[in-house]
This record gives structure tokens, C-alpha cells and sequence, in this order.
């Protein structure tokens, strides 16, 4: 009895870190782009991914920001736009299903939140890392 | 009776046209703009400043707000069919329209003439800041 509950839990946490088909084909797109900017390229990092989302860096309006400014520390919380004052729904897709899983919305929100934090588009190789480590949490 | 009822109609159609602008009424819009900011009424500008507004999303007051263009091209649509001058029949949209300078860009609600005109007593917006206010709850717009 405590394996079957044991696999179920193991199934369960699988499936909570998998992208749905329509965003593994992003993934893929993805992949194919980061082996082009990168012939060792081997998979997306979830810790190269946290690394970018936590670091600080001089980001709009000239002030301090990193990911987390505005989607919190614990992604399973909601958090508050630094800029506007809005409320940011959790983004963490465990916390959140609907986070991570139309690849339309993610595509538009990684391009304009490297901007914001980053002030310019991530590559191919650090939009995956990001997406490694946000299905994760 | 007849004229009691004749009454009753006659100020549910004067309410009715009372409506100053046109509320918000596409989700695509509240979806795509209302979930940053307040989802401001197409009628509070002219069809030259949205077009303006749609095609600069990358730099949208500082900040990138691009989206795909099919969606651009759906949110411009409804944006160019209700602003102000073809919402003529509401007060507001019909102010502001008047109010516009032949040949001059207005890139954003805070340009438009009726729009300073009608907000000269505010001194000092940090004043509503600190007491906690929204400048657009004061509206009550819709």
C-alpha cells in the first residue's frame, strides 16, 4: 500500500514539472535555436534559470529590479507590480494552472519581462533555463 | 396614468442618454490592457492617438507592452471604431472631439486639451497620492 501511495506521489510530482504538448513544442522551438547559438548546447538548467530570475540588475526607469521584484519570493503567493501597484496572480503553475501553459502569453511575457529587468530580449538559451526552473516551482 | 407612464419613460431615456462615455465592452481590450492598467474608454481619445498608442506598444510610456499583431490589429479595431469622434453621441467623446487641435498628434489622455481643461484645479496630484486616492476613482466614469 505505501509503494502504490508512494508511486502515485512520485507520478504525481512528475507530472506536476511537465509542459503541456503545446509548450513542449515551444520548448523544442527553443532548443533548436540555443543549439544554433550554441554547438555544445546540451539542455535548458533550471539553476542557470533561478539564477537569472533572482539577479538584480539595472532595469527600467533606471531602479534596481529583478524577476522577483514583482512576482514575489515565493512564487506560490501572489505578488504586487513594484510599478504599477497591481496585484500579480501566483506564478508558480503549481499554485497557478493556468501559469505556463498558453504559449502565446508565455511568449509575450518573457519578451517584455527580459526588458523590463534585463532591458533587452533573453536568448533562446536563457528564455529555456527560465522555463525550467518556473515549471519547477 | 398614461401620462405617469409617459414620464417614467421619458426619464429612463434622459438616464440612458446620460452616459457620458462609452463603457469598456470587449474582453480581448480588458484582457490585453485592463490587466496592467485601467482599461481606459476607447471614446476618451481620437482614432490618431490610438493608432499612434497600438503601433508603439514596444515602447508604451516606458514600458514594452508588444503583443502579436493579429491581437494588435483585433484590440485597434475596437479601439478605432469607439473612439471619440465616432462615439459623437456621448457627452464626453463629443467634448473631447471638439476640443482637438486640427493636425496635432496627441499622444496620450493627459494631452487632450478637454482633458487638461477640465483637470486645471488639480494643483498637485501627489495630493491625492497621500491621501490615498486614485485619480480615476474620482471619475466614476463607468
Amino acid at each position: 500500500m505505501k509503494k502504490v501511495a508512494l508511486l502515485f506521489l512520485c507520478a504525481y510530482a512528475l507530472n506536476a514539472a511537465q509542459f503541456n504538448p503545446a509548450m513542449q513544442g515551444y520548448i523544442d522551438e527553443l532548443r533548436l535555436e540555443a543549439k544554433k547559438l550554441d554547438p555544445n548546447f546540451k539542455d535548458f538548467d533550471a539553476l542557470r534559470g533561478e539564477k537569472i530570475f533572482t539577479t538584480k540588475n539595472i532595469g527600467k526607469n533606471s531602479q534596481e529590479i529583478s524577476c522577483q521584484s514583482c512576482h514575489g519570493s515565493d512564487l506560490k503567493k501572489e505578488a504586487k507590480n513594484i510599478f504599477t501597484g497591481k496585484t500579480i496572480a501566483p506564478l508558480s503553475p503549481s499554485a497557478n494552472p493556468s501559469r505556463l501553459s498558453d504559449v502565446k502569453e508565455v511568449k509575450k511575457w518573457l519578451k517584455r519581462n527580459f526588458k523590463d529587468v534585463y532591458l533587452r530580449e533573453g536568448t533562446a538559451i536563457e528564455k529555456g533555463d527560465v522555463l525550467y526552473y518556473l515549471i519547477k516551482q | 396614468m398614461r401620462f405617469l407612464l409617459f414620464i417614467f419613460v421619458a426619464i429612463l431615456s434622459l438616464q440612458a442618454k446620460g452616459l457620458e462615455v462609452k463603457p469598456v465592452d470587449n474582453e480581448l481590450y480588458k484582457k490585453e490592457c485592463a490587466t496592467c492598467h485601467f482599461g481606459y474608454q476607447p471614446g476618451l481619445m481620437p482614432t490618431q492617438s490610438w493608432e499612434f498608442i497600438m503601433k508603439n506598444l514596444a515602447d508604451h510610456y516606458g514600458t514594452d507592452a508588444s503583443i502579436d499583431d493579429e491581437t494588435n490589429k483585433s484590440i485597434l479595431s475596437y479601439l478605432l471604431a469607439n473612439a471619440s469622434q465616432n462615439a459623437m453621441n456621448y457627452k464626453r467623446s463629443a467634448k473631447i472631439t471638439k476640443s482637438l487641435e486640427n493636425g496635432v498628434l496627441y499622444q496620450s489622455i493627459t494631452e487632450i486639451p478637454y482633458h487638461i481643461k477640465k483637470h486645471k484645479k488639480i494643483e498637485n496630484m501627489d495630493d491625492y497620492a497621500k491621501r490615498g486616492q486614485n485619480s480615476i476613482k474620482l471619475h466614476r466614469l463607468s
